[in-house]
């Protein structure tokens, strides 16, 4: 209640600022549409710094429960398509590696949806590797489905139909997914201690990050992610996210709650629902299941886009998927925290939208606006002037900064106040890192801002844009690729530019900060896209690295040089000889 | 399954030449599709309440 008390008086008082400052020229219609874009968006941040503040609040108790032997069949999936089975099957051999030394005994079956022959072929050479590696014909296991129906939750719910009913509970991880045996041993004990939990989320930290914008992502998500997942923890409660990977299901729940229909209509709204994970959480919780997300659970890892075109891809993606909720608002029986839920991502790429149609109301509010009438009465001896409220937009601009750093210098303070910036090389090189990174993401929010607005603009307008296959492992980009991509972008921030300088010049110092970043966003996209040395952003996995890693990377390698060794490569099946490097 | 049985695992290279035959044990399971969205398309004023009333079947 706090945090919604907090998030409805920054808005309305960023709205009062505004609406006061926009009366003093007469009321006109830009006002009111400004008056209302702030509300939103405003208290939007607000929202955003309240789950901060609210995860900053140590735990009350310890949520651990000792790993015990279990009585529970437990399978790990990992669904693929079109992913490079090197990296793949070597993260799984390391997972088996982990499981084994955590005295676990647990099945791993390899989902695959991969359509092309020379794909498959691939995928079949590095299955092969992974159990020469492993020994384990007996547990790892590999289907490739011929009917690829409702993508990855159609792939995992093709596998609970035809052999779910052989284990009690299902851990769902994605292709990039690293989890250590550890950390499923005491997911398996959360589950085994509460026969009402239907799905227990970890936070996966990012790794393997090596371009400026990747490691900045990287440590941004070590860093401020757990207070923030700590914060959903606590207004989430028992309605909690499902973000589609690391995490554990409680496989009769989820088979008696979530058989995802198709949604009538074509897509982008109808079809096959995109964003399954949300709808699944929300119907786990409509059939009186718990679903919990736990950021205090170690050895849950995953990687990130290492520039921010793959990130622009992937958002496009999770738009179209997370717009496709609003077709589920209204869906019976859910819990409101589950809607409410739906409304949250539906807003994250809204907000982009209503952040431009703002500063384009603010550009035509000034352009449009009638004379100042300094004689409105008819018997008026000395001219009345409209007050300056220069002072009060200022503080307003300041305040939707706090809202957007307040939460992340909080977070810095605390850490260096508990010691936990050591893990981040100390407390002086935390606080360059999150500065870095906030100036980072302030340069490049217009670009995004950008980016999510087209891809609002593209689903409403009723563009499919499908369900690629990630793109990992893509890195650095030319300026020249960069500029292929955001040229529009560009144009854009130059027409913006030109016209303020032409019609409202006096806003020009206010749009700058927003005009010039586009206008560089060949350069931010490309320079960003490098990569730097592990002393920029240092985050805990890299001081040490987590066994379960350190196995990955060794078994990749070797895996690696294996394929280029012409002599090995003729001890190995042909495929193995297709695998790509 | 999740016990103690490191030592009892035997390690097993051995797998069809098949890849048909590389999948998992069959043990079916039922998955009922969900209602999520009202047969007819037309607006129904109940709607409006179930915001306001969580969990209930309005």
């Amino acid at each position: 209640m706090l945090a919604i008390g907090f998030a409805t008086t920054a808005a309305i008082g960023a709205s009062v600022l505004i609406t006061d400052a926009g009366l003093q020229d007469g009321f006109q219609v830009w006002d009111a549409i400004r008056t209302v874009l702030i509300l939103l968006t405003t208290g939007w941040l607000a929202w955003g710094a309240a789950l901060a503040l609210t995860g900053l609040r140590p735990r009350r108790r310890s949520t651990t429960i000792a790993a015990v032997n279990s009585d529970a069949a437990t399978v790990v999936l990992v669904p693929i398509c079109n992913e490079d089975p090197v990296a793949t099957f070597a993260r799984i051999a390391a997972m088996d590696r982990s499981i084994r030394d955590a005295a676990l005994k647990l099945d791993i079956v390899i989902l695959s949806d991969t359509r092309s022959a020379e794909g498959q072929a691939a995928e079949h050479a590095a299955y092969r590797l992974l159990i020469a590696e492993t020994g384990g014909a007996d547990h790892i296991y590999y289907r490739n489905r011929s009917d690829n129906r409702g993508r990855k939750a159609g792939n995992v719910e093709d596998f609970i139909r035809r052999s779910g009913g052989a284990y009690d509970y299902a851990v769902t991880l994605d292709a990039d997914s690293l989890m250590s045996g550890e950390a499923l041993a005491a997911m398996i004990a959360r589950m085994d201690a509460d026969p009402k939990l239907g799905l227990l989320q970890t936070l996966p930290r990012i790794i393997g990050a090596r371009s400026f914008f990747g490691r900045a992502m990287q440590f941004a998500a070590a860093f401020h992610g757990p207070v923030f997942t700590r914060g959903l923890e606590r207004m989430q409660g028992a309605t909690g996210p499902y973000w589609g990977h690391n995490a554990i299901i409680r496989v009769n729940a989820f088979a008696q709650s979530c058989g995802l229909p198709e949604l009538s209509g074509k897509p982008p709204l109808g079809g096959h629902i995109l964003s399954h994970d949300y709808v699944e959480a929300a119907l786990l919780a409509r059939g009186g299941w718990r679903v919990l997300v736990d950021s205090g659970i170690g050895g849950s890892y995953e990687e990130g886009p290492e520039n921010i075109l793959s990130y622009a891809k992937r958002d496009r993606r999770w738009c179209q998927g997370n717009l496709q909720h609003m077709r589920l608002l209204f869906a019976p029986g859910l819990a409101g925290w589950s809607r409410f839920v739906f409304v949250q991502g539906i807003f994250a790429y809204l907000v982009s939208v209503l952040w431009g149609v703002f500063l384009i109301s603010t550009v035509a509010g000034t352009v449009l606006a009638p004379e100042p009438d300094y004689f409105p009465n008819t018997y008026q001896l000395f001219p009345v002037f409209p007050s300056d409220r220069s002072r009060e937009i200022t503080a307003l601009v300041l305040g939707i900064i706090g809202l957007l750093i307040m939460p992340k210098f909080a977070i810095l303070t605390k850490s260096a106040i508990t010691g936990r910036t050591r893990e981040f090389g100390g407390s002086a090189r935390a606080l360059a890192s999150v500065a870095v990174e906030i100036l980072l993401t302030s340069a490049l929010a217009p670009v995004m801002l950008m980016f999510q607005s087209r891809a609002v603009v593209q689903v409403l307008s009723g563009q499919d844009g499908g369900w690629p296959a990630n793109a990992r492992g893509e890195g650095a980009l030319t300026f020249a690729e960069a500029a292929r991509a955001s040229g529009w972008i560009v144009t854009t921030g130059l027409i913006v530019l030109g016209l303020t300088w032409q019609f409202a010049s006096d806003l020009l110092p206010w749009l700058l900060p927003v005009a010039l970043p586009m206008i560089a966003a060949p350069l931010l996209i490309s320079w960003s896209s490098q990569p730097v040395g592990a002393r920029h952003f240092s985050v805990p996995e890299e001081t040490t690295a987590p066994p379960v890693l350190a196995s990955f990377r060794e078994i990749h390698g070797r895996w690696l040089a294996t394929s280029h060794d012409s002599a090995a490569a003729e001890a190995l099946p042909n495929e193995a000889l297709h695998v790509p490097a | 399954m999740t016990e103690t049985l490191h030592q009892a695992r035997t390690e097993t290279v051995l797998i069809p030449e098949d890849p048909r035959f590389w999948g998992p044990p069959e043990a079916p399971l039922d998955m009922p599709r969900q209602e999520l969205e009202r047969r007819s398309g037309r607006f129904e004023f109940a709607q409006l309440f179930r915001p306001f009333l969580p969990g209930q079947h309005i």
